[in-house]
């Protein structure tokens, strides 16, 4: 494979079905000066997945659904590593902070999600589809009361509690992967929100991540700050700022719509 | 270049007549004198089709190169550009005591 092919293989599938040829030619053409701009643009499509070829503008729509998801779900994973770092959000203010801004993630990611078609049919093609896809991470997840009770878990130690860690952390990865599979494979079934409304819940959604990143890095300033929580508040502002940026995308979707 | 000078630049460019994407980025460069870089050009190809104001015009399946055209909206889309662009430049050049050709 050449290496203008390699360089476009970055780009989305759904983008290389049909610029593929042309991108490769473009860059094997332009020789070693196309490189960042081929890498520039393989970036801007990942970001901006409302742009891929579609057959309609509700797989469009679904699409910049699933980055969304994709986005707040990551920001989940690493809100529940918080308490590792030391950050207390346990009383006062930083509890407070902490809840509203858990609310106005869930809130955030609820408004912009797209509805159920409320049919018989397709309901029952919906959950088909959901247990197709969530009984891999519900079947792992089962497994974890049964490790809970087992005494090595009860006090574990070295291998045993790194091991325990990995297969936690495994199955949330795995759950939060099928959920976007699952958005990303609803379209049929689904009403896709209207774009204020998916810019509303998309921006509510960034702003409750921005404000957990603000209660990491506020924690650097106490004794106990740490590398953990400065890395996790960039993290998070780095989601909430991808959330933003989508939020952003809807309103302009809304102008085209 | 901004993104959205590349996606003028590319309505420009198929003003005349369905094109490929090498074709636009040569007619770019006689405009400009400077091509876009893939990245550019297919990232606002893709802007403007997603936008509604370029279509493929089909029937080049077998080709490497998918031909694509204005839409009428995207001649509606570049007119009222072009002509906003053109009183900014008859104004500014006004301005610098140049005659507007």
């Amino acid at each position: 494979m050449s290496t203008a092919a390699r360089l476009v293989r970055l780009y989305p599938a759904p983008v290389r079905e049909v610029w593929a040829n042309e991108l490769e030619d473009a860059t094997a053409a332009a020789g070693l000066r196309a490189w960042p701009s081929i890498v520039a643009g393989a970036a801007d499509m990942w970001l901006h997945p409302q742009l891929w070829p579609a057959d309609a503008a509700v797989q469009r729509r679904i699409r910049l659904t699933v980055l969304v998801v994709t986005a707040g779900l990551a920001g989940w994973l690493v809100v529940l590593r918080l308490g590792e770092p030391g950050v207390d959000v346990s009383h006062g203010s930083s509890r407070l902070v902490f809840l509203g801004s858990g609310l106005a993630v869930a809130v955030g990611l609820v408004s912009s999600a797209p509805r159920a078609r409320l049919e018989v049919h397709t309901v029952l093609g919906l959950l088909r589809l959901a247990a197709r896809r969530l009984t891999l991470p519900v079947g792992l997840a089962a497994t974890l009361p049964l490790l809970a009770r087992s005494q090595a878990a009860a006090h574990p130690t070295g291998l045993f509690a790194m091991v325990l860690a990995a297969y936690l952390w495994t199955v949330l990865v795995v759950f939060c992967l099928q959920v976007c599979r699952v958005v990303a494979g609803c379209r049929e079934y689904v009403v896709t929100p209207s774009p204020r409304r998916q810019a509303f819940g998309t921006g509510l959604a960034a702003l409750g991540l921005g404000g957990v990143a603000f209660l990491c890095l506020a924690h650097l300033a106490s004794d106990q700050a740490t590398s953990g929580a400065l890395v996790e508040g960039l993290l998070l502002m780095a989601l909430a700022g991808l959330l933003a940026h989508l939020a952003s995308a809807c309103v302009g979707d809304s102008a085209h719509a | 270049m901004q993104a959205n000078d590349s996606q003028t630049l590319v309505l420009c460019a198929l003003a005349d007549r369905p094109l490929h994407g090498y074709a636009v980025n040569s007619a770019i460069e006689e405009l400009t004198g400077r091509r876009l870089g893939p990245g550019s050009l297919y990232g606002a190809l893709a802007r403007l089709e997603a936008k509604g104001l370029v279509e493929p015009t089909g029937g080049d399946e077998l080709e490497r190169q998918r031909t694509v055209r204005l839409t009428s909206a995207g001649r509606e889309v570049l007119a009222a550009e072009l002509s906003t662009m053109a009183r900014v430049s008859q104004s500014g050049l006004r301005s610098l005591g140049i005659k507007p050709a």
